[in-house]
């Protein structure tokens, strides 16, 4: 069949460069570490410490050297083509204006110019594992980059999730480049750096450079199913209705129980005063972001994504 | 140890949200003061959210630590506008809960806090042979099973001493960890409303004649802090706390044994003479502090049985 035809082996173009940014969000660590450990080891051993072109980038100075999440504004959402051609004035936020710096430096987003892959690093208060988080899932390059890593990383579980946003909507950093994805290690406090976590990122990173490289010396990667998770939805917490301020916490019983099954009638709060709030829909899905710190302003308790296969191709790289 | 009357601990202060970002606290507070007291109590307790505007902001502080702000030279010096707001503030406590040293101060202040360290529960104090905080210790030993529940002193003078618990004539700092600030964890809430109930209840008991037998608890004194290694030039952290000893608060360090991994990979370990114990293992609040870890001795301290005393 054509399907299969098309699915047999698909052709791609070479990744020429790829950037490594820390630090999106300045007390997620893990980030910041790596980039600080890259920029090091270029130093020591020069351009060529690895096999590919690799540019380190620290996004937010600032919010790194305060060590808070952002200045004045969430550099993650100051992507879209919207901010990034808004012009700046002396009363432009910190983030949109050093958004507009990355764009030159990475980008300029949507052009040919624009480098072939960012890996933004994160962290999160939630037991999330590795969580490789993609915009689109049709993106052959960053699917099969997830796969080797299932395979290779078998400390932690690898999950991939697909927010599948429309490209003309994105926001985030990674939006930038041709191919970006975000990886996301949890669970560690922000403001703070677990050698245990940083261990796995760094590893991650070190897996991405190395499928970059196989891939561009004529690797066949073969192709198959990859599991995803979509997202689906956000659920707020329980709050006073005055006051805005929380009424309940996660439950004990689905705190750290990032992409375990919800099924109606399984517990989501337990109130300050004892009660407890269950989960009341049909559908069977899978919460995740299961209390993370900086969602709480954004009012999000947890999100819910439901579970699904992606077919990829094989991919080899196209031969000039 | 021969029984010991003491003066009945009428008036007690609970307090929450001295770091605005440590949750279990402001929450707890916020519950208390929903629930007001209706006057049938038999201990007068007051509820006070330490410092509002970090709380709202969810942050550690807004200008300087409040917790650093109850020396007797900050609580002495002349505030102004310019003041910074914890300075003020800690001024104003100390008015309201205090006055630290005279005997206006409230019985007991009890001071609510987490931590990013695997601590489990812990009450930390200026004193060593403070028979009230030490029962109230070994009494929610006794009733909290799920939660470890330790005794950490600091020997520091009272005129130096900085903390808020301070104020009081007894006082400690209730510390539960492991939990990220600005996170509220429901374990970690309530760990800490049993902790604050079982120290009531044994209050309450007290007061009503109750004799409590002595007996032995340990008690863990600070001896030193270590800082991370870091770059001589930049100042920057080049190396995290050990896999082998994060989350081992309380576990023994040997000379020898693991206690910072580079991100190179390079393992660094502990070059001290004595084994001690460490503990706030990696707490995030501690890093602008230049402290990684603490390190603690432990001793047994044999308390004597207390009872209050009975005016006649």
């Amino acid at each position: 069949t054509i399907r299969e035809k098309a699915m047999a082996l698909l052709f791609l173009p070479a990744l020429a460069r790829m950037a490594v940014c820390g630090g999106t969000h300045g007390n997620e660590l893990s980030g910041v570490y790596v980039v600080q450990e890259m920029e090091r080891q270029r130093k020591e051993k020069g351009e060529g410490v690895w096999p590919i072109p690799v540019t380190t980038v620290l996004s937010n100075p600032r919010a790194v050297k305060e060590c808070r999440r952002y200045i004045d504004t969430d550099m993650n959402r100051c992507f879209s083509r919207d901010t990034l051609s808004s012009p700046i004035t002396d009363s432009s936020p910190y983030e949109v204006r050093r958004a507009q710096e990355l764009n030159n430096l990475l980008g300029l987003k949507g052009s040919t110019d624009a480098i072939d892959l960012i890996c933004d690093l994160h962290n999160t208060t939630s037991n999330m594992g590795l969580t490789l988080i993609l915009c689109t899932s049709s993106d052959w390059v960053t699917l099969h980059i997830c796969k080797y890593l299932q395979t290779k990383i078998t400390k932690v579980p690898v999950r991939v999730l697909v927010l599948d946003f429309p490209i003309s909507d994105a926001y985030s950093l990674e939006s930038v480049s041709k191919h970006g994805f975000t990886l996301e290690v949890g669970p560690q406090p922000h403001g703070v750096v677990r050698a245990d976590i940083y261990i796995i990122m760094k590893e991650a990173v070190d897996l991405t450079i190395d499928w970059i490289h196989k891939f561009n010396s004529g690797t066949v990667f073969e192709g198959g199913d990859v599991e995803a998770f979509k997202f689906i939805k956000s659920v707020d917490y329980p709050r006073d209705p005055e006051t805005r301020t929380l009424t309940a916490a996660i439950h004990p019983q689905l705190q750290d129980k990032d992409f375990c099954l919800l099924k109606r009638g399984d517990p989501l709060f337990l109130s300050f005063s004892g009660e407890t709030v269950n989960y009341e829909e049909e559908e069977t899905l899978h919460p995740f972001f299961i209390n993370e710190a900086a969602y709480y302003e954004k009012g999000i308790a947890f999100q819910l994504a439901k579970k699904m296969m992606l077919t990829i191709p094989a991919v080899r790289v196209q031969k000039d | 140890m021969k029984a010991v009357a003491m003066p009945t601990v009428s008036r007690v202060a609970v307090c929450g949200g001295t770091h605005g970002n440590e949750l279990a606290g402001v929450y707890l507070v916020r519950e208390r003061l929903k629930r007001r007291a209706d006057g049938t109590e038999p201990v007068s307790v007051v509820t006070v959210m330490s410092n509002p505007r970090a709380v709202q902001l969810c942050v550690r502080y807004v200008e300087t630590d409040l917790n650093r702000c109850f020396t007797r030279a900050t609580l002495s010096a002349p505030v102004s506008e310019t003041s910074p707001y914890e300075m003020i503030r800690s001024q104003e406590l100390n008015a309201l809960l205090g006055p630290k040293g005279s005997a206006q101060a409230v019985d007991l202040l009890c001071d609510l806090h987490n931590t990013t360290a695997n601590t489990g529960l812990c009450l930390i104090t200026y004193s060593d042979c403070d028979w009230i905080c030490l029962h109230i210790c070994k009494h929610l030993q006794r009733e909290m099973a799920s939660t470890p529940v330790r005794y950490v002193h600091f020997d520091i003078p009272l005129n130096e001493a900085y903390s808020l618990d301070s104020v009081g004539k007894h006082g400690f700092a209730m510390e539960i960890g492991p939990q990220p600030h600005s996170v509220v964890r429901s374990v970690i809430f309530s760990a800490m409303q049993e902790g604050v109930q079982l120290m009531m209840d044994w209050i309450c008991l007290f007061n009503s004649g109750t004799l409590f037998e002595g007996g032995w608890v340990d008690v863990y004194t600070m001896v030193k802090n270590i800082d991370y290694p870091r770059d001589s030039e930049t100042h920057v952290i080049t190396a995290a706390v050990h896999p082998n000893l994060q989350d081992r608060d309380f576990c023994l360090l040997h000379p020898g044994d693991p206690m910072f991994l580079s991100s190179s990979g390079e393992t660094l370990r502990y070059k001290g003479k004595e084994a001690l114990y460490p503990f706030f293992i990696n707490e995030g609040a501690y890093y602008e502090k230049g402290i990684a870890l603490s390190l603690a001795r432990k001793r047994r301290v044999e308390i004597p049985s207390v009872r209050s005393e009975t005016l006649r």
